[in-house]
């Protein structure tokens, strides 16, 4: 459902696009980046609903109207109402549900029949007249607000997505290097080194070994970076770098927090890369009874 | 058994090579891309699933839809709406074991829209509505799982009333009333009644439109999600009754629906 024009109804409407009621406001204060966040299952929703209009508030507080939000997402056929106690939203809306852009549209709608209804302010042109309303009946509604549902919150996406390994443009030996600064986590080797890797990584034995010594040893320390971090940098960081809420999203689907013990990180960091110390050393195994015949 | 999916370069792969690979379409042979794009093309998810079902290839006896959403659903029936809304996932399946049933149910005359109609029916495109119930098995998975209903004998009931007519999935699906399952399950139990009790309407199609947009020409006025289910069962009653231009009776309660 939108609301991004005029519409006109059997009764007066506050709305932005109306001038049914003066003063016309009814908004809803919510903030993409600040407002809507992450947590282990669901999107959290926070904002406030405002509006210049007392009869409005008189009919909420008399159980006669609501306030509420309406979320539909088209990618997921996903469409539901939120109500609220008052001007104050806070929703919850399932991380498995809605994928892509969700839109969010507050309304304030009728919670019972109301067979006089008229609003100060309502325009010269309706007089004193009264209406008759219908439960369901739109009394107000806000521009909508959309959001991007985080696809990377994806649980069939592998975490080697978010994890580049990369070629040095500059240095022919030396250590390995990392970034977290950008959207992935970016491992930078020695281009000697990124040459074997390249070739090695073509080898399926070998590929279990690869994921222990480069993989496993950056997400730890992509850990270890983000437990460092406080709240508010931590959630800029989720807002901003793409590794970061998918990262902090998979381990708390592990119930691990970035700063949880490091024996309960270093379980978790395996358990999201499937193993990978077991795989490497069932790899060197598979590759040495190769060379020896079977015998190991 | 973990459910498979296309790599994203894999999947590229295939989109922008339709034009390219047509003859593997329209002889009913898609799977063979796949093979050509080498074993990282396919991903294994976390996804839980058995073996893929047989399904049941159309015949003199119909197109076999109501048999084949049960098997995908009961198949997939632990998907999630996110998960069910990746092309990847759908289009590794039109391109691996549903290459003969899609080939079948879906055949492309070479004299057609050939693009067009491999980018509908293997491939998802698009983020609407629309472009997920074209997709052969993506159709099947989203109509039972819109249209699941525990609360009767056959869960299924109501995706063979879906099924039933092209132009209920079109004015439903394909429009924003569709998205609320109490809208979607009532309009449904409501046109099985109305079928149950009396003739195929003249012009069936044309009425599910008209009804489709007198309950949407409303939901402008009332917020339909927030009305009480009985009322907003006799609202859609009536919207059908003008729609048919017809007196209907009154409706008992829901159980009896």
């Amino acid at each position: 459902m939108k609301n991004n024009r005029n519409r006109t109804l059997p009764h007066p409407l506050i709305s932005p696009y109306s001038t049914d009621v003066s003063p016309n406001k009814f908004e809803f204060d919510c903030n993409e980046k600040i407002n809507i966040t992450t947590d282990r299952d669901s999107f959290v929703i926070s904002g406030h609903i405002r509006h210049e209009c007392p009869d409005l508030d008189a009919h909420v507080a008399a159980g006669s109207a609501v306030f509420g939000l309406h979320v539909e997402c088209s990618r997921t056929f996903y469409r539901a109402w939120f109500r609220q106690d008052g001007p104050e939203v806070k929703v919850n809306l399932p991380a498995n549900a809605v994928r892509g852009r969700v839109e969010l549209l507050a309304m304030c709608i009728a919670n019972r029949d109301m067979p006089a209804y008229s609003l100060t302010g309502q325009h010269a042109d309706y007089g004193g007249t009264t209406f008759e309303i219908s439960t369901g009946d739109l009394l107000a509604v806000a521009p909508e607000v959309e959001f991007n549902a985080y696809i990377d919150l994806d649980p069939i996406r592998k975490i080697s997505s978010i994890l580049d390994i990369k070629r040095s443009e500059d240095r022919a030996t030396g250590p390995a290097q990392i970034d977290f600064n950008g959207d992935h986590i970016e491992v930078e080797l020695a281009r000697e080194d990124y040459q074997r890797y390249v070739e090695l990584r073509q080898v399926p034995e070998v590929r279990g070994q690869l994921s222990a010594n480069v993989v496993f040893p950056a997400v730890l320390q992509a850990v270890n970076h983000l437990a460092r971090l406080s709240p508010g940098e931590l959630q800029e960081a989720k807002d901003n770098r793409r590794w970061c809420r998918c990262l902090a999203a998979r381990l708390q689907q592990e119930k691990t927090q970035p700063d949880a013990a490091p024996e309960a990180v270093f379980a978790a960091v395996q358990q999201i890369l499937k193993d990978p110390v077991r795989h490497g050393i069932s790899g060197i195994n598979d590759l040495l009874q190769q060379f020896t015949g079977g015998g190991s | 058994m973990s459910v498979r999916y296309l790599s994203t370069g894999a999947h590229t792969a295939l989109r922008e090579g339709i034009s390219a690979n047509q003859s593997a379409y329209l002889s009913g042979q898609a799977d063979k891309l796949l093979t050509t794009l080498g074993k990282a093309a396919v991903h294994v998810s976390r996804i839980q699933g058995g073996e893929p079902p047989v399904l049941q290839i159309p015949d003199a006896n119909g197109k076999r839809d109501s048999e084949n959403v049960r098997l995908v659903h009961a198949w997939l029936a632990h998907l999630t709406p996110v998960q069910a809304s990746d092309a990847r996932l759908w289009t590794y399946l039109t391109h691996s074991v549903y290459t003969a049933y899609t080939a079948a149910r879906w055949p492309i005359a070479a004299d057609t829209e050939v693009l067009r109609r491999i980018r509908e029916r293997y491939f998802v495109e698009g983020e609407g509505l629309a472009s997920i119930t074209r997709n052969s098995i993506a159709r099947l998975w989203w109509f039972g799982h819109l249209t699941f209903d525990a609360t009767r004998p056959d869960h299924y009931e109501l995706a063979d009333v879906l099924l039933s007519l092209q132009d209920i999935q079109v004015a439903f699906l394909e429009r924003t009333i569709g998205r609320s399952r109490r809208i979607l399950h009532t309009a449904l139990r409501l046109w099985k009644h109305r079928m149950d009790q009396a003739d195929t309407p003249e012009n069936q199609g044309k009425v599910i439109q008209k009804w489709a947009r007198l309950i949407r020409l409303h939901g402008a006025v009332v917020l339909l999600d927030a009305m009480p289910d009985e009322d907003l069962q006799n609202l859609i009653w009536v919207k059908l009754a003008t729609a048919l231009n017809e007196e209907l009776p009154e409706l008992e309660n829901e159980e009896q629906l």
